[in-house]
């Protein structure tokens, strides 16, 4: 190639070559920063395959359909005549209940599975342990739970326990499921049980609250999938339907999101790399000003110039790109350790088809970042080399406004090129300029911020009222020597402790939220899955129990499918604004009668019904109305259990309180909904420290009855947000790396400069620990600065989230800023020792002789 | 006889390159006296800046002995040879040395604010030094706004500022003009008569030699000629 012939070229290649150590700090930052990407979409990639190839695996089965209701008898129909064409049929059915060891500990919340071992999985094996064949395990009296309930409740394999109304053995341990990511309702441990066995828990009684799967296997010829799954759509009209074809809408989604989300995480670490590129190359060429002025003197053209340094960019680019690719196989490898709760895959391949991108990331962003440096040598005069001058008076404003107008250009191109990447990243141009929008101010504050307080530093050791120790002046008076970069360190190890803390903070705000929002006397424990068989005696047993502050009251609830609102199918009723691209729309409900009209209920429009209406009457929701455009008088056709039924809108109405339950939508007058399935739930409020106490008794009477405890749900909320916080963080916590490493790398860049100066200091007669003082004040300062900086504008910006856009409370949290602080303070030091680790060693004589 | 200021017994140093070893200095012996002002001489790689470097303990001898007013110096470790050179020794840069972030006091202040001495005292005695090398008015401004000439004058200050009995010089007009030169050399000597210092230099400026009370020679590693004359 013509390239690697020229003299730019080979300049550029040299230089670098010699300066590679000082160098080689930069292009770990920018693999720190392409390490992250390609680490999240490589992974992001490989789980996008896995789920492609293993699809069969992860439905266990050919055909998936999910619905929250048994098939009715015209589906029993269809499934029947399929199954005579050769299609076989695995049936899953998930809930939640309780479990008990023994009449000691309260029971505990599970899922339970109930399959039928002789057909499922279809695709796949569950994972046992002891090993062995799921049909040889689990018969109508044996149950496999996951490891957590073991522990918890102490069991092992021979262990009798109670689940609704019947006694099992646990066999031993479900270790892997391969349609784990696919099912649903996983609250709480896992309870894999046949379907035999889930019928003597007594359980399942009709109108019970469970998620029902049904596996199809397609025979080896003879029927298409395309075929049976036309079938299936028209038949269940609720139901998910995915096959193999396809990967799981929701877990799809929910990647992409994800992807999106962490890739912009990771840029930021990548820009903090290029940060570091851009102040590297600034001393490089500050360092190289003499070369410049005598390459100008003999006739080089500044373009001519910048092409070499243009190059030399380019090259760190690269070389921290193919840097990064070993650091994003690291990550690739991490992801799911990390996600090891919800990411049960057997195995997953290392996905290489990011390199490409991520080396380009790397490349363009390092490149980007260093027009401004190199705009420099444009101002270098070739007199230079005759008498190296300081400018002691500064050029007029005028002249300096217009040497800021090529700054300026290039601070709009790199946010360009930043946003025009975010934008491809996200895949949407809106993402994009939000993110170079937000990048920007951020970056603008954290220069402001910096600047300011570097020069309050300077000004209070100038006018310090006492005399500061020799090592603490001279450490800070390093922090304004040319070529530190102090303001950049502090913005880029800023950026990323920002990040990070942010998270964080928001993540500990939610938690809190959730366990503070709930208002005193709002209820804490709800039980579930009541049947009326069940009700009286739930009623009855409530009322006697002193523990329950208040009422308790039994809530019924009906499952029913708005069909038709005067006479006009759902379906070809406008959709309700915003709604316009949901492709599936879910028209089931749980509904619930009233007698009398509850004291917190009010009427917007038309009026309450008088208590034995023999007519079938409904009022409904303001907001559902609006959406919906019903009015009273309105007619609503409705199905549940098979059955069809009507009922006249008599009122529309806003409940004044927030209510605990779902079933607000649609009040119905007891007549509209007689003789359909029904199932009850009650709520009340219990001093937790009660709580235990009351769910033993509760299941010893009614061990079907499911009893939740809100802590309980707050824990489980805790773990996902834990989970997911922690994933962001480590991703975030690579912008911190970066920052470090930029540090690491700008002491490097100015190491001959220590380790003259400490050779000089040596000379005059100071001592080692003097030396290690006042560089570990430079920085210790430097890293204490932007960790109370980057904790700052966490503290606001999680403020800003919390209070603006989630619409909750925010503490600031002074213990999280201030181990923030010492954090990065401790790892500013030891960065910053890192990469001055031999400026100590060397004699002085050695380095003064160099001269 | 009065102890010397100096004294040095069969000192060499080799050079292990890893590939062959080189000798820079094959056994030189010699003693410096109170008040003597002595120029080493010799051609470029003579080894005259390596003995200058042992002296101010700066590096470590390969074998012999080097006393500094009766005190061995050569095994000391370097957080010890460091306050040696502090209370004893004054060295002056052919190429100044001055600490770019520090202001041309605060550099004269350095050594004394290192041994923790009194810094009201030291910083009367910063601007009388300063005041002698005629840069009182320049004692705020920093290295870089200093010419070099002003520069080694600061280096001469901060050379002095502890009252050293020995004092070193390696090649202190080298990167100086000829009017530079001539100016810092008569600053050395008046500064080196007034406080009543021992001096030791580096040279092979024959004209800077001429000043010198006793001149050693060195050729290869060895003294070649050790002659005394007459004060100029």
């Amino acid at each position: 190639m013509r390239l690697f012939r020229t003299p730019a070229w080979r300049m550029a290649w040299r230089e670098a070559r010699a300066a590679a150590p000082k160098f080689l700090f930069v292009i770990f930052g920018v693999a720190a920063g392409v390490g992250a990407l390609t680490g999240v979409r490589g992974f992001s990639a490989a789980f996008h395959d896995a789920l492609k190839k293993e699809a069969r695996t992860l439905m266990a089965a050919d055909l998936l359909i999910r619905q929250f209701a048994e098939p009715t008898a015209e589906q029993e129909q269809v499934i029947a005549s399929w199954e005579r064409r050769g299609a076989r049929l695995s049936r899953v059915t998930e809930t939640v209940s309780m479990l008990s060891a023994g009449e000691q500990d309260p029971p505990v919340l599970v899922s339970v599975k109930a399959v039928d071992p002789s057909t499922y999985p279809w695709y796949g094996r569950v994972r046992l342990e002891p090993e062995a064949p799921l049909a040889q395990a689990l018969t109508a009296e044996t149950i496999a739970v996951s490891d957590d309930l073991m522990l918890r409740l102490n069991l092992e394999p021979g262990s009798r326990v109670r689940l609704g109304d019947a006694e099992f053995r646990v066999w031993g341990v479900v270790r892997l499921e391969p349609d784990r990511m696919t099912g649903s309702l996983n609250v709480g441990p896992r309870v894999m049980i046949t379907r035999e066995g889930l019928q003597r828990t007594g359980l399942m009684v009709f109108g019970s609250r469970a998620s029902q799967r049904l596996l199809w296997k397609l025979p080896a010829q003879g029927v298409r999938i395309e075929e049976l799954r036309e079938s299936m759509r028209k038949t269940f009209r609720e139901a998910l339907i995915t096959d193999y074809r396809e990967t799981h809408p929701f877990i799809t989604r929910a990647l992409d999101r994800a992807t999106t989300f962490l890739s912009l995480v990771s840029m930021i670490a990548l820009i903090v790399g290029a940060l570091g590129v851009a102040m590297a190359i600034h001393s490089h060429i500050q360092q190289r000003l003499d070369t410049i002025a005598i390459m100008k003197c003999i006739g080089a053209r500044s373009a001519q110039i910048m092409r070499i340094y243009t190059l030399q960019a380019a090259l760190l680019g690269l070389a921290g790109g193919v840097a990064g690719l070993a650091v994003g196989a690291a990550v690739q490898w991490a992801f799911p350790l990390l996600l090891r709760r919800y990411f049960q895959f057997e195995s997953i391949s290392w996905s290489g088809s990011f390199a490409l991108e991520g080396i380009g990331a790397g490349l363009l962003v390092a490149m980007l970042f260093t027009v401004p440096p190199l705009l420099a040598v444009r101002d270098v005069k070739p007199a230079l080399i005759f008498r190296r001058e300081m400018p002691e008076a500064k050029p007029p404003l005028r002249a300096r406004l217009r040497k800021l107008a090529p700054a300026a250009g290039a601070g709009a191109l790199i946010l360009a090129g930043l946003g025009a990447m975010a934008a491809w990243l996200a895949g949407s141009v809106k993402t994009g300029a939000w993110f170079a929008g937000g990048l920007a101010t951020a970056l603008a504050l954290l220069g402001g911020v910096a600047w300011v307080l570097l020069r309050a530093l300077r000004l209070a050791m100038r006018h310090a009222p006492v005399r500061l120790p020799l090592w603490l002046r001279h450490g800070m008076a390093n922090l304004y020597r040319p070529g530190n970069h102090a303001a950049s360190i502090l913005v880029a190890l800023g950026v990323g402790v920002m990040f990070t803390l942010t998270v964080y903070l928001v993540q500990n705000s939610l938690l809190r939220e959730v366990m503070v929002a709930m208002p005193k006397g709002a209820p804490n424990v709800f039980l579930i899955n009541i049947t009326p068989r069940d009700a009286d005696a739930v009623r009855e047993f409530l009322s006697s129990r002193s523990e329950i502050e208040g009422r308790a009251e039994l809530v019924p609830t009906v499952a029913a499918r708005l069909e038709r609102v005067n006479g006009t199918p759902l379906d070809e009723l406008p959709p309700p604004p915003g709604e316009e691209r949901r492709r599936r729309r879910n028209f089931t409900r749980q509904v619930t009668w009233m007698r009398t009209m509850p004291e917190d209920l009010r009427i917007v429009r038309g009026a309450w019904w008088k208590d034995g209406s023999a007519e079938a009457l409904v009022s409904v929701d303001e907001g559902t109305a609006q959406r919906w455009g019903i009015a009273p008088g309105a007619v609503l056709e409705w199905s549940a259990s098979g059955r069809q039924f009507q009922a006249r809108v008599a009122a529309v109405h806003r409940f004044e309180s927030v209510r605990r339950g779902a079933s607000d939508e649609f009040v119905f007058s007891e007549k509209a909904l007689a003789g359909l399935p029904v199932q009850y739930y009650a709520t009340a409020r219990i001093r937790p420290e009660k709580v235990a106490l009351f769910m033993r008794d509760s299941f010893r009477r009614f061990p079907s009855v499911t009893v939740i405890n809100a802590a309980d749900v707050v824990n489980i909320v805790q773990e996902v947000v834990d989970q997911v916080s922690l994933v962001i963080r480590f991703i975030a916590g690579f912008a911190i790396l970066a920052g470090a490493i930029i540090l690491a790398s700008t002491v490097a860049g100015t190491r001959m400069r220590r380790v003259r100066e400490s050779a000089v200091l040596k000379t005059l007669g100071a001592r080692r620990r003097t030396l290690v003082s006042i560089f570990s004040v430079e920085f210790a300062i430097l890293g204490a600065a932007a960790g109370f900086l980057g904790g700052a504008l966490a503290t606001g910006f999680s403020r800003l989230l919390m209070i603006r856009l989630l619409d909750a409370r925010f503490d600031p949290e002074w213990r999280a800023n201030l181990l923030a602080t010492a954090l990065t303070m401790a790892l500013a030091i030891a960065a910053g020792w890192l990469a001055s680790l031999r400026v100590l060693s060397h004699r002085p004589l050695e380095v003064l002789r160099e001269e | 006889m009065t102890t010397p200021v100096l004294s040095l017994r069969d000192v060499t140093k080799t050079i292990d390159t890893g590939t062959h070893r080189v000798e820079i200095l094959k056994g030189i012996s010699f003693d410096v006296h109170r008040g003597e002002f002595v120029a080493v001489m010799g051609a470029s790689g003579s080894g005259k800046s390596t003995l200058l470097g042992l002296v101010a303990g700066l590096d470590t001898p390969t074998s012999g002995s080097i006393r500094i007013e009766n005190e061995e110096i050569s095994h000391l470790d370097e957080d010890a040879l460091a306050q040696l050179r502090g209370r004893k020794i004054g060295f002056v840069f052919q190429s100044y040395q001055l600490i770019p972030t520090l202001t041309a006091e605060e550099n004269v202040l350095l050594p004394a604010e290192l041994a923790g001495e009194d810094l009201v005292t030291a910083q009367q005695r910063a601007r009388e030094l300063l005041r002698k090398v005629g840069l009182e008015h320049r004692r705020d401004h920093y290295p870089v706004q200093l010419s070099g000439g002003e520069q080694q004058r600061v280096a001469l200050a901060r050379a002095f500022i502890r009252k050293p009995p020995l004092l070193l010089a390696d090649e202190p007009t080298g990167n100086l003009d000829s009017v530079n030169g001539r100016q810092v050399l008569e600053l050395l000597l008046s500064l080196n008569r007034s406080e009543g210092a021992t001096l030791m230099l580096v040279t092979h400026d024959r004209e800077l030699a001429a000043h010198a009370s006793r001149i050693i020679t060195l050729r290869d590693g060895e003294v070649l000629s050790d002659e005394r004359r007459a004060a100029a």
